[in-house]
């Protein structure tokens, strides 16, 4: 399905995520239910991947397996040439449920400094921090607690929060799905920004189809279950991405068409 | 408002007793248990034995807390632990403390560290009990954050699991205090002649109603005042917690 080995085409190159054959079985009722199968997928150095699918086919087990958070149960999954068998040093994760992702009783700031451990001086991490926030357009609010906080900027302070480990790697997990419109639009831009000015890897999980093309650089297309690889589409457009020409350009609507029959049909 | 009952109650118990009506040799009226109060207030052993009360009780609340809250975290976090110590924990925890009080005075004799003892054991199961919940209780998704940041297991438990934890544990030492009240006033009743449960004797024994009543009166007060200063306590281990979030309790 995939052999996008050639399609390297970052400023910093090379190979990121490679992935050959990997399979997941979860324990279920009777044993090891199976939910992905011979899922095979480059990601770029780079590169901005959106993953999309039904519900349940296996979207976010996919994005566990890439952050490490859970072992494959068959087949390759490399970063950066090293197999993936834990928390990669190299990627952070973002996840949907920002709420529950953020610790209520710290600071917007020292949530940011949570994985800024002792090995970085005080100095360096009150930076880290502050570009961090600054990153994210929340740098006045770092002394509040995230209780005080709307959701979007509560999940701007999670992204913040992996920012500041400067991940090579962002891995996020529906990270807009529980905004309202104007807000997603808002922080699909800000990422966008950040991407630009960081060149930061990132693959995100969504179950909106405009959402993976208007932020991507090829969207992927998880099918069937045993869920796999059901399409692996370069979405072709220029960058930067603008939410009304964008959303309006002819290759947009030709890419929207295709995943929506794919989506809604079943058939590719 | 919430006073308008026990007024109530003190008024009738005052004029039934003082009109005859109610005549129990052994019952003095209020009047006369405030005066009894008042004179041991002032010339009697009552601060002393107020005060040896009142910090039996907070030591061992203060043991309780360290102890249960570090037992609760290990149990929490390691569920081998928890699966291999449970039963022996509960079965340990099923025995009242009051009944190793005999035990205790044959082994170690009368006096403030057996006192102190006894009620630091009976008061630590309820933190270890609270704790190990509210430390397995910990969201999953806190542990996904801590794995993604790749903390180790050390920052783990002190950044995440501890505070997250820590209303449970609170909660725990509220139900603590009173534990180690009841158990330090019976344990002063039984092997010392000292403290509050000490006074309570020595009334009965000396035949004294009035001072007798006045030392219940003190036990209970020194109670409401535990409870208060331990639910204000709580609110400040919840810091930044949205509403109605709070640990289990």
């Amino acid at each position: 399905m995939t052999a996008p080995d050639d399609r390297a085409r970052s400023p910093a190159g090379g190979t990121a995520y490679h992935l050959r054959g990997v399979g997941v079985g979860l324990p279920g009722r009777a044993g090891l239910r199976c939910v992905l199968k011979d899922v095979d997928a480059d990601v770029a150095a780079g590169e901005i991947v959106g993953v999309v699918g039904r519900s349940g086919v296996g979207k976010t087990t996919l994005l566990r397996v890439l952050g490490g958070l859970l072992p494959a149960t068959v087949g390759t999954v490399r970063l950066f040439g090293r197999p993936v068998t834990g928390p990669p040093p190299e990627a952070v994760m973002v996840f949907q449920d920002y709420a529950a992702a953020l610790l209520p009783w710290r600071t917007v700031a020292r949530n940011v400094a949570l994985g800024l451990g002792g090995r970085l001086r005080a100095g360096e991490r009150r930076r880290r921090v502050t570009e961090a926030l600054e990153l994210v357009g929340l740098a006045d609010r770092g002394g509040d607690h995230p209780a005080q906080l709307s959701g979007g900027m509560a999940q701007r302070v999670q992204i913040a929060r992996a920012l500041a480990v400067q991940p090579r790697v962002l891995l996020m997990d529906e990270p807009f799905g529980a905004l309202d419109a104007l807000t997603r639009a808002a922080l699909q831009d800000v990422l966008l920004g950040i991407q630009e000015r960081t060149h930061t890897t990132i693959v995100f999980v969504t179950h909106d189809l405009d959402e993976a093309l208007y932020l991507a650089d090829r969207v992927v297309v998880l099918g069937g279950e045993p869920g796999t690889v059901a399409l692996d589409l370069p979405t072709e457009l220029p960058r930067p991405r603008h939410q009304l020409r964008t959303r309006e350009a002819e290759p947009y609507l030709r890419s929207r068409h295709r995943l929506g029959e794919l989506l809604v049909s079943g058939t590719p | 408002m919430s006073l308008v009952v026990p007024v109530a109650v003190l008024v009738t118990w005052q004029l039934l007793t003082s009109a005859g009506v109610l005549d129990l040799e052994f019952l003095p009226p209020p009047v006369e248990i405030g005066r009894a109060l008042a004179v041991e207030v002032m010339d009697g052993e009552l601060p002393v034995d107020l005060a040896h009360t009142v910090a039996v009780v907070l030591i061992a609340t203060a043991v309780a807390g360290v102890v249960g809250g570090g037992l609760g975290v290990a149990l929490g976090l390691v569920p081998a632990l928890r699966i291999h110590v449970a039963a022996s924990f509960d079965f340990l925890r099923t025995i009242p403390a009051i009944a190793l009080m005999p035990i205790a005075l044959l082994l170690l004799g009368p006096g403030p560290s057996t006192e102190l003892l006894l009620a630091a054991y009976a008061a630590t199961w309820p933190v270890l009990v609270t704790t190990a919940g509210g430390v397995a209780g910990v969201p999953d998704r806190l542990r996904d954050v801590a794995r993604t940041l790749r903390l180790s297991a050390a920052r783990t438990v002190g950044r995440i699991v501890v505070p997250a934890a820590a209303a449970s544990w609170l909660a725990g030492a509220r139900v603590a205090a009173i534990v180690a009240l009841h158990v330090t006033v019976v344990a002063e009743m039984v092997m010392s002649p000292a403290g509050l449960g000490g006074g309570l004797v020595e009334s009965l024994q000396g035949l004294n109603p009035p001072r007798m009543w006045a030392y219940v009166v003190v036990c209970g007060l020194v109670g409401i005042l535990l409870q208060g200063l331990l639910r204000r306590l709580v609110p400040l281990g919840l810091t930044g917690r949205p509403a109605g979030a709070a640990g289990p309790s």
